[in-house]
């Protein structure tokens, strides 16, 4: 556990100039507005450090993984318009297991949706990613942390197919292992975790993906199951791993009580208040 | 703690580190990592925290606030009091031990 850091005395390490974040978008709301839930939920960096938002748009899609599909918690055309009006990209996670051609063609429209360099889709599943690369060339391919790259071999043989490999957060702490990654500016470490970083199975991702898939859910959280320290929401030492050499870094929403309720207020009043200054527009 | 109400005009007050914060738009929202508690400031309350980076006596912060506001420094006194109580109270700022 020597790289998570003590956030309340250390929370400033998030500002470190030079790193840059991929901040899941799972809380984001249709009325809300991207801006403000992306200052709410990830008050602690600069909004300028976040690249991109992963996560689902609000068409379903058997492909997509990470967790179930929500309508209501999966981004509008309206914030993938606020994304590109703030320079950050998409990240679609259709990080799903089980891919073939009736799966992929019923995900068309959502490829199709979010295709634009800079975007990038992350996948689990290399038959996916190449036939990505073939059919959507523009899109940046991230290879998800479903896929356990946890030797340097994987993550070598992951980046001859993936432009960026994420590695598990488990690994945050070997710092042997880290300092080894020969291509660093192609990987992305997490900056933050909850209960993935101790989960010795993460039998819940193939749990989505059938779920996403309309398959029988036949895996499910091993928590009830299989034995481990459960440190609730954790946060990583990124400065140190920057001056290792990284730069990219995946974060999860901190999600006290009552950030759903702040964001939903600003967005209320954002939208308030755009609308009324649209009045005064010809 | 300082007692606010009675403001010792020379009582030396810095924020606490480890809230963090965010502006949104002119107003800015700040949060206690260890309570888990949010809390909403207006422009006022915002410039406020923002001069309190450093360590700034009352009469200083003050001084600051007429010249940005155009209030008198008794007005802006017994405005700023019941604030830097509340905010004091919450553990957003401190008054350092002289």
């Amino acid at each position: 556990m020597a790289n998570t850091v003590d956030f309340k005395k250390h929370h400033r390490v998030f500002k470190t100039p030079g790193v840059f974040y991929s901040v899941s978008g799972r809380n984001l709301e249709p009325e809300m507005t991207l801006v403000d839930y992306l200052k709410i939920y990830y008050m602690y960096t600069d909004l300028a450090q976040i690249e991109s938002v992963f996560g689902h748009l609000a068409t379903p899609c058997p492909l997509y993984g990470g967790r179930s599909f929500k309508p209501d918690r999966s981004f509008t055309e309206r914030h993938v318009r606020q994304m590109e009006g703030l320079g950050i990209h998409l990240a679609l996670t259709m990080t799903g297991h089980f891919f073939d051609e009736d799966a992929y063609q019923k995900s068309r429209a959502v490829l199709d949706a979010g295709y634009k360099k800079g975007h990038s889709v992350i996948c689990t599943n290399d038959e996916l990613a190449r036939r990505l690369r073939k059919d959507y060339p523009d899109y940046t391919l991230k290879a998800s942390i479903i896929k356990q790259l946890d030797t340097l071999e994987k993550i070598e043989r992951a980046l001859d197919l993936y432009d960026v490999a994420v590695v598990p957060m488990n690994l945050n702490d070997d710092d042997a292992f880290l300092e080894a990654i020969p291509d660093k500016d192609r990987v992305i470490l997490f900056g933050n975790a909850d209960c993935a970083y101790t989960c010795p199975a993460r039998t819940c991702y193939r749990g989505f993906s059938q779920a996403n898939a309309g398959q029988p859910v036949t895996a499910s959280c091993s928590k009830p199951r299989l034995a481990r320290l459960d440190l609730g929401h954790v946060f990583f030492d990124v400065e140190k791993f920057s001056r290792m050499g990284f730069r990219h870094f995946k974060l999860v929403p901190l999600a006290p009580l009552r950030t759903q309720v702040v964001a939903r207020y600003f967005s209320r009043k954002t939208n308030r208040e755009s609308q009324a200054s649209g009045a005064y527009q010809g | 703690m300082g007692d606010f109400e009675h403001m010792d005009q020379n009582a030396e007050i810095v924020r606490n580190d480890e809230i963090i914060f965010t502006d949104m738009d002119r107003d800015m929202v700040m949060m206690s990592v260890e309570k888990g508690e949010y809390y909403g400031v207006n422009r006022v309350g915002r410039k406020i925290f923002e001069m309190l980076e450093r360590p700034m006596t009352v009469s200083e912060i003050c001084q600051a606030l007429c010249v940005t506001f155009n209030v008198s420094e008794e007005q802006c006194l017994k405005d700023m009091a019941p604030f830097l109580k509340q905010m004091a109270d919450k553990g957003i700022i401190r008054v350092l031990e002289r």
